[in-house]
């Protein structure tokens, strides 16, 4: 039961509503429906997926037992939503323009402040319903609101995607992924970015993934006391929240002049290692103290060394939960920008070139040039206008986002072949 | 304890003249051995004699030390921060605690089993192979790092031990476990796939692959259900046969039935030792009397 205290906040809100309601409406039916005022197919399609959404959203809390007075308030809240939603989406530049002095409270920011509005009265108007019920009610509308919270990410994660293949698709072609750029033929290609960024991954986990379990293993199987953990763990956690462009400062003002002077692909490779070293060593931590010691007592009672038994028992046994945090680490440091802005790439360089089909077959020396890079491909075509149109940025972002996804495919192999073989 | 000591003297006698052929009937001898957790003392001069074939069950309320003791044995007890031993434990003869103790010697002679059933997460195979493999790894150093790419040019696994092959020795050892015909077909498959009782008998076999002179279990049957646990007594009955078994337990029925000798420690002090009947039957102690009879504990 509602206390007189929640009532009166419940009436008070109703009236809130009501009067939101009214004016809504109002405003919809004076907006009308005008084809011509599309604007972007991107807004569209968040207005598809919040119609949607909003739809489910009234349907599931339809669906709870017993439901009772809030149905109206809420429904209704649900409505409007939908209708402000469909206002904000399809018809951005319509709507009132409010009379004030400055002139500057336009349509769109009317239709946004509605949007938003309504969205939290729907969100009270859940809760009121939540307070109002009993606990069997409540477990269904906690579970139905769980269940939208997996919904709405995910469809804003497979909006990204499926509009990024959209845009992007039209440019991608063979000669787009294995060429570089043919300005005489007027052929675009990025081969040399999506080595780069292979090259500086690559680099960046062989540096990293190493001095990151070798500090987990320190840290779990021999460090006795429990200010040294403390001490790594807060120092790794202040590395994980250092601005990436501090870490590309660093590496320009320490690093560069060190190595050559000028930007190389060592020195991306040696900043982005740094980067993803405090993730490697907190996951990696976490993997191997989540091994049962049951498995080492047992490995140690049959007279194995404790580093044969963290090789052969911790170790395979905490392979997944490592590759996991290592390749949420790839995916973060494979989209930077800033930290290697200044230290490692160029645009319009050729690829990266270790090998060779002639003697000496292998060129360190590659690692001391420039390499290009796809989120600095990408920034450029935006922000400075390099190479051609925006079509290219989203074929370029595409590509970086296939790259990662292949990283996280191999780590979801790896891991499912190690979790097979754990099952504890 | 009294009747041992004969014994224990012929051990040392023959000791003394430098011939091994038969091994003295002292498996274990621990004198006068006090066990410290930091400042907290667990174990207070306990002194008793662990007979070779012979099934020794540790009895007492939960605390009293059966664990700890048993720990020390096999230096398990290295592992916990701040625990100390005072005093001699010697294992065939040879002072564990000294400085030239291998422990890792120690560890493949004296086998262990835990109250949970713990096998690693890999094929039966790989379970029961462990020991020897590690051992085989602790010894590589004094052979050579040709010997580490043995593997890829021998057909089959040799096993350190005993130079049989590791087939037979995986085979074997589950047999002496009585879960070969359980697991025929199996033995490349999961351990974690098997039952509770399954797990701890896997254990056990795992325990046996390293040859070792005795097996020291904690528990091992606790978390079983009584048919798995039945399993396993008459596991420990077959194993007397030819392993010194030194076994911690809770249920008093458990220690009359497989037990040759069983000791009460009480408050981490030893209270009596004696042949399991004599014990059960006629203590020598009031306190063990009130202890087996559920009076007290």
């Amino acid at each position: 039961m509602l206390s007189e205290h929640e009532k009166a906040i419940k009436n008070v809100m109703m009236g809130v509503w009501f009067i939101l309601a009214s004016l809504s409406l109002a405003i919809s039916i004076f907006l009308g429906f005008n084809p011509g005022a599309l604007t972007g197919q991107f807004f569209s399609a968040i207005g598809g997926a919040i119609v949607i959404v909003t739809a489910l959203n009234s349907f599931f809390f339809r669906r709870i037992e017993s439901y009772q007075p809030p149905l109206r308030g809420y429904l209704l809240s649900s409505l409007l939503l939908l209708l402000v939603g469909i206002v904000f989406v399809f018809f951005p530049d319509q709507g009132v323009a409010l009379p004030n002095l400055e002139g500057d409270i336009t349509p769109k920011l009317v239709n946004i402040s509605l949007f938003l509005i309504v969205t939290f009265i729907t969100i009270w108007e859940g809760l009121m319903f939540y307070w109002e019920n009993p606990a069997h009610n409540r477990e269904l509308a906690v579970k139905y609101f769980t269940w939208l919270s997996v919904l709405i990410p995910l469809g804003v994660l497979i909006f990204f995607i499926v509009y990024t293949i959209m845009e992007g698709s039209s440019v991608i072609d063979w000669y787009f992924i294995t060429q570089e750029t043919d300005i005489l033929r007027g052929k675009v290609g990025i081969f040399p970015a999506i080595m780069g960024t292979l090259s500086l991954i690559v680099g960046a986990t062989v540096f990293a993934v190493p001095l990151g379990v070798g500090a987990a293993v320190f840290l779990t199987e021999y460090a006795k006391r429990g200010w040294i953990k403390q001490i790594v763990g807060v120092t790794a956690d202040c590395l994980w929240s250092t601005p990436s462009i501090v870490f590309g400062l660093f590496g320009f003002v320490f690093l560069v002049p060190r190595i050559t002077g000028h930007s190389t692909l060592l020195a991306g490779q040696i900043i982005l290692a740094a980067m993803l070293l405090p993730l490697t060593i907190a996951t990696s931590t976490e993997a191997l103290s989540s091994v049962p010691d049951e498995f080492r007592n047992g490995s140690l009672a049959l007279g194995a060394s404790r580093w044969w038994t963290i090789r052969r028992v911790v170790l395979p046994s905490s392979v997944p939960s490592i590759v996991t945090g290592v390749l949420l680490g790839i995916g973060r440091i494979a989209g930077e920008t800033a930290p290697i802005m200044l230290i490692a790439v160029a645009s319009q360089t050729s690829a990266p070139n270790f090998f060779s089909l002639s003697p000496p077959y292998f060129h360190i020396s590659a690692l001391f040039r420039e390499v290009d890079a796809l989120p600095y491909r990408l920034y450029s075509i935006y922000k400075a206008g390099v190479g051609g149109s925006l079509q290219e940025a989203w074929g370029t972002a595409l590509v970086l986002i296939v790259l990662v996804l292949m990283f996280y495919g191999l780590g979801i192999t790896v891991r499912s072949y190690y979790r097979r073989r754990r099952g504890w | 304890m009294v009747p041992v000591k004969q014994e224990k003297q012929l051990a040392e006698d023959k000791n003394g003249e430098g011939t091994i052929e038969q091994k003295s009937e002292v498996a274990v001898e621990i004198q006068d051995t006090d066990v410290y957790y930091g400042q907290e003392k667990a174990i207070d001069g306990v002194t008793l004699d662990v007979l070779r074939k012979e099934v020794t069950a540790l009895i007492g309320p939960s605390g009293c030390g059966k664990s700890t003791l048993l720990r020390s044995i096999n230096r398990m007890n290295d592992l916990i921060e701040g625990a100390r031993v005072e005093g001699t434990i010697k294992v065939d003869g040879e002072d564990i605690y000294s400085k030239n103790t291998q422990v890792s010697k120690l560890r493949q002679k004296v086998g262990q089993v835990f109250q949970k059933p713990n096998p690693f997460p890999k094929s039966l195979y790989d379970n029961i192979a462990f020991g020897p493999r590690a051992y085989r790894h602790h010894l590589r150093k004094d052979k050579g790092i040709l010997n580490s790419f043995s593997g890829f040019f021998q057909s089959g696994e040799k096993s350190p031990i005993d130079g049989r092959d590791m087939d037979d020795v995986v085979r074997d050892s589950l047999e002496q476990a009585a879960l070969l015909e359980e697991v025929e077909g199996k033995i490349h498959e999961s351990a974690m796939d098997l039952s509770g009782g399954q797990q701890q008998r896997l254990c056990i076999a795992r325990a046996l692959a390293t040859k070792p002179e005795i097996i020291l279990m904690d528990e091992p049957t606790s978390s079983l259900d009584p048919i798995s646990a039945g399993k396993i007594e008459d596991l420990i009955d077959e194993l007397s046969q030819e392993y010194t078994v030194l076994i911690v337990t809770h249920n008093m029925q458990q220690a009359a039935r497989i037990s040759d000798k069983t000791a009460l420690l009480w408050l981490g002090e030893l209270i009596e030792m004696g042949n399991t009947e004599g014990l059960f039957e006629n203590p020598e102690k009031e306190l063990t009397e009130k202890y087996i009879t559920g009076r007290v504990g």
